[in-house]
């Protein structure tokens, strides 16, 4: 107990507040036995050493820049600068609207039910970006068809068979509706990804920011999507399914980013599927659960599959083009 | 690093404010590895360690327009970083209180043979001993080691009395002083 004393008086030491008494009794007490003076040396010696502590650890400070700017990135809003304009538009097409319904009766009914659909058509292996007539951006996904009206009316619509990642004009007072073969999507102003390819059996929605309404057609039931759910629904089953895991990765065709935050090694090999367009199968089901967290901009198939298999110690066989297998290794 | 000298406080919040990109870029650089350590040492888990301190940063960029540093951007990042780290471990259901001041005994070391290690070797000695003490022991520790913290600002930070915070404090050097004791620095 009596050790508690001179510890105290030397961690005063070295902080420089020890009185001259506390430093006196100190020296007297090192210098009155051997075992004192081990016992300050030791202490010395634990003290000094602690100041390594963890010295060891050096971040990557490149990939934690990345990971930083791609927050930074997802917090910065591109619409703002679409619903300035919107007030001119309204009050523009508000006024050829009005003189429309005073001096023009048939014509009206022509302008009002004909309306001027355009179609934009992607090949595979292309992206395509359009902005609308009410300044909503839109990038398609290769393999994609839009179809959309050159001038909106009092709706707004339009119909997606593919994939594409929407930003929309602000707007409350005509909601932006997409229609896919099976299902009705419905915005008022926000930034989402809708994948509907004919091909696949399932419409997908998610949100990156804002409000999104998701239902089947010609259904009553429809679910309401906030920034990051996501939601699936099926074709043959008609059943509409909330996400409680939304995918970093589901806008990876548009950003051109694979993002990883401890993400389960099952879902990993899911993104990496979708991405590269190949199949992966892990022997080991064990290491589904493994974590990964990591950040790839650009990334090409064989260096990422190579990064897979070192993180795990896996060994990675390539039985054709499309199709990889990962054998053994562990989580950690 | 020597970019940075030229930038005094004042130039620091103006280029955050006019060119924010490269402020968060430089200040990230210069100050990044140092940050993660200071959480490291109290959250011992590198990926969170990580994470928080790019909170730090992420909450800089946005309050760049409405910053107020009364010290240097360097001190106030430290500080976020270190309260973050507080209040994870607060998160994590570690309790900071005045109870569980039990005694330890400890056999002495009577003099065992100094032992010269790699530095790598040493340097995971050092961590394995710190790591061993009990947690809360481990963070008021940390706190009046590496962060120039008060035994009154310490004990203001996690909610006890200052003589806890001074008991826990010799109870770590008391432990640290007999693991340690058979090694020494090159």
């Amino acid at each position: 107990m009596k050790d508690q004393k001179y510890i105290s008086f030397l961690l005063k030491i070295w902080k420089g507040e020890a009185a001259k008494e506390e430093q006196e009794a100190l020296d007297s007490w090192e210098k009155s036995s051997d075992t004192n003076k081990a016992f300050i040396d030791e202490t010395k010696n634990a003290w000094d050493l602690t100041v390594d502590y963890k010295a060891g650890f050096e971040p990557d400070v490149d990939a934690g820049l990345s990971k930083l700017r791609a927050k930074i990135a997802a917090e910065s809003p591109t619409t703002t600068k679409v619903v300035e304009m919107r007030p001119r538009r309204t009050f523009f097409k508000a006024a050829v609207a009005i003189a429309l319904l005073l001096g023009l009766g048939f014509l009206l009914r022509n302008v009002l039910t004909s309306t001027d659909w355009q179609e934009l058509r992607v090949a595979m292996g292309d992206t395509q970006e359009i902005t609308l007539d009410d300044g909503t951006h839109i990038v398609l996904n290769e393999g994609s068809t839009l179809h959309y009206p050159q001038v909106f009316g009092k709706k707004r619509t339009v119909k997606l068979s593919g994939e594409a990642f929407f930003e929309v004009a602000k707007d409350a007072q005509r909601p932006f509706i997409i229609e896919t073969t099976e299902t009705e999507i419905k915005v008022l102003g926000t930034s989402f990804n809708v994948r509907a390819y004919t091909t696949e059996k399932i419409t997908e929605v998610q949100v990156k920011t804002g409000k999104v309404s998701f239902s089947p057609k010609n259904n009553d039931v429809a679910l309401t999507l906030g920034v990051n759910d996501k939601a699936t629904f099926h074709n043959e089953t008609r059943a509409l399914i909330p996400s409680k895991d939304a995918s970093l990765n589901a806008i990876s065709w548009y950003s051109q980013q694979l993002s990883f935050e401890k993400a389960p090694l099952s879902k990993v090999i899911t993104d990496l599927e979708r991405y590269f367009k190949i199949e992966i199968n892990l022997k080991n089901t064990n290491l589904e659960t493994c974590e990964f967290t990591s950040i790839f901009n650009k990334p090409d198939e064989a260096t990422m599959m190579q990064t897979l298999a070192t993180a795990f110690d896996l060994r990675l066989k390539q039985l054709n083009p499309q199709t990889y297998e990962l054998v053994g290794g562990r989580c950690d | 690093m020597s970019k940075n000298a030229e930038y005094s406080d004042e130039k620091w919040i103006k280029l955050l404010q006019t060119d924010s990109n490269k402020a968060i870029d430089l200040l990230f650089r210069a100050y990044y590895g140092e940050l993660c350590r200071a959480v490291y040492r109290i959250v011992p888990n590198k990926n969170v360690a990580e994470d928080l301190t790019q909170e730090v940063f992420y909450e800089l960029w946005k309050k760049k327009d409405n910053l107020i540093i009364k010290s240097t951007v360097k001190g106030y990042l430290k500080r976020s970083a270190i309260n973050k780290s507080l209040n994870y471990v607060r998160d994590q259901k570690m309790k900071f209180d005045d109870a569980d001041e039990g005694e330890i005994e400890l056999k002495d070391s009577k003099h065992s043979p100094q032992q010269k290690l790699e530095a790598a070797d040493l340097q995971k000695v050092i961590d394995k001993a710190i790591d061993s003490l009990p947690e809360k022991c481990r963070v008021i520790f940390v706190l009046s080691r590496f962060e120039a913290l008060s035994y009154q600002e310490i004990a203001n930070s996690l909610g006890i009395s200052i003589k806890t915070v001074e008991n826990q404090i010799s109870k770590a050097l008391k432990i640290l002083r007999v693991k340690l004791a058979p090694y020494r620095r090159e």
